[in-house]
C-alpha cells in the first residue's frame, strides 16, 4: 500500500511502548498491530486524532505517502 | 448482536439442525427400501411416483448409467446439502462468540448446498426414471432453490467483505 504508517518510529521517539500507547489512545493492542504492520484498511479522524494527542504530533508525522514501485 | 437475536439464531439453529438430520435419516430410508436393501418401506415414504406401483428398483442397461446417477446422486447431494446446511447455521453460532459473524468460509459452504441443491433437485424430478421411465426433465423449479441460494451465497459474500473492512477500520 502506498499509505505507510510510522507509528513504530514515533513510538521510539517518544521512548513509549505499544501497550502504553493502546492505553492512551483506548484501543486493543491487537488493533495498533494492525495499524502498525499496515494491514489496516483505514483509520478513523478520533484514532488519528487520539494517536496524536498520545505522540504529541501531527498527522504528517504518523502517516506517510510514497509511490508504489509496481 | 442483541440478546433476542442470539437466542432466535439458536432456536433456529435448532430446528434446522432437527429438520436436517430427520431428512438424510428419511432419505436413507427411502433409498433403501427401494433398492431393497432393509426391511421395506416404499408405501409409506416413497412419494414422489417412482414406487407408486409398489416396485422395486428396475435396473435397465440402457439407462443403468442414469439410475445409478440419479439413485446415488439423490442420496448423497440429499444428506450434503442437509450436512451443509446444519455447518452453516453451527458455523455461524460459534461465530458469534468471536464476534466476526460473517465467515468467507461460509461463502462456500452456501455456494456448494446450492450446487449441492441443483444435483438433489435434478435427480429427485427424474427419480421416476428408476422404474419405468427413460426421459431427462429439466425444470424450472428445480432451479428456484438452488438460484435463491447462490444468490444468497453472493450477498453473504458482500457482507464477508463489508465486515472485514469494518473490522479493519482502526
Amino acid at each position: 500500500m502506498a499509505i505507510i504508517v510510522n507509528i513504530d518510529i514515533m513510538l521510539a521517539r517518544r521512548k513509549m511502548s505499544s501497550g502504553e500507547l493502546a492505553a492512551k489512545v483506548g484501543i486493543t493492542p491487537a488493533n495498533l498491530s494492525i495499524l502498525k504492520t499496515g494491514k489496516a484498511r483505514a483509520i478513523r479522524f478520533t484514532t488519528l486524532e487520539a494517536l496524536c494527542r498520545a505522540l504529541d504530533c501531527q498527522p504528517g508525522d504518523i502517516l506517510e505517502y510514497r509511490e508504489d514501485s509496481h | 448482536m442483541k440478546r433476542n437475536t442470539k437466542n432466535l439464531l439458536i432456536a433456529v439453529t435448532a430446528i434446522v439442525g432437527i429438520i436436517c438430520i430427520v431428512n438424510a435419516v428419511w432419505l436413507i430410508v427411502q433409498s433403501g427400501s427401494v433398492a431393497g436393501w432393509f426391511t421395506d418401506y416404499r408405501n409409506i415414504v416413497y412419494g414422489d411416483g417412482a414406487a407408486e406401483n409398489g416396485s422395486k428398483i428396475v435396473w435397465r442397461n440402457d439407462v443403468l448409467g442414469w439410475q445409478y446417477f440419479i439413485f446415488y446422486g439423490r442420496l448423497l447431494f440429499g444428506i450434503a446439502f442437509d450436512a451443509l446446511l446444519l455447518l452453516f447455521m453451527i458455523k455461524s453460532i460459534l461465530a458469534l462468540k468471536s464476534g466476526a459473524f460473517f465467515l468467507k468460509s461460509n461463502t462456500y459452504i452456501l455456494i456448494s448446498a446450492a450446487v449441492c441443491n441443483l444435483l438433489y433437485n435434478f435427480c429427485n424430478e427424474n427419480i421416476r426414471i428408476l422404474i419405468y421411465d427413460t426421459y431427462k426433465n429439466i425444470t424450472d423449479a428445480m432451479l428456484l432453490t438452488p438460484l435463491i441460494l447462490f444468490a444468497f451465497s453472493l450477498i453473504y459474500g458482500l457482507a464477508v467483505r463489508v465486515s472485514e473492512e469494518n473490522r479493519l477500520t482502526i
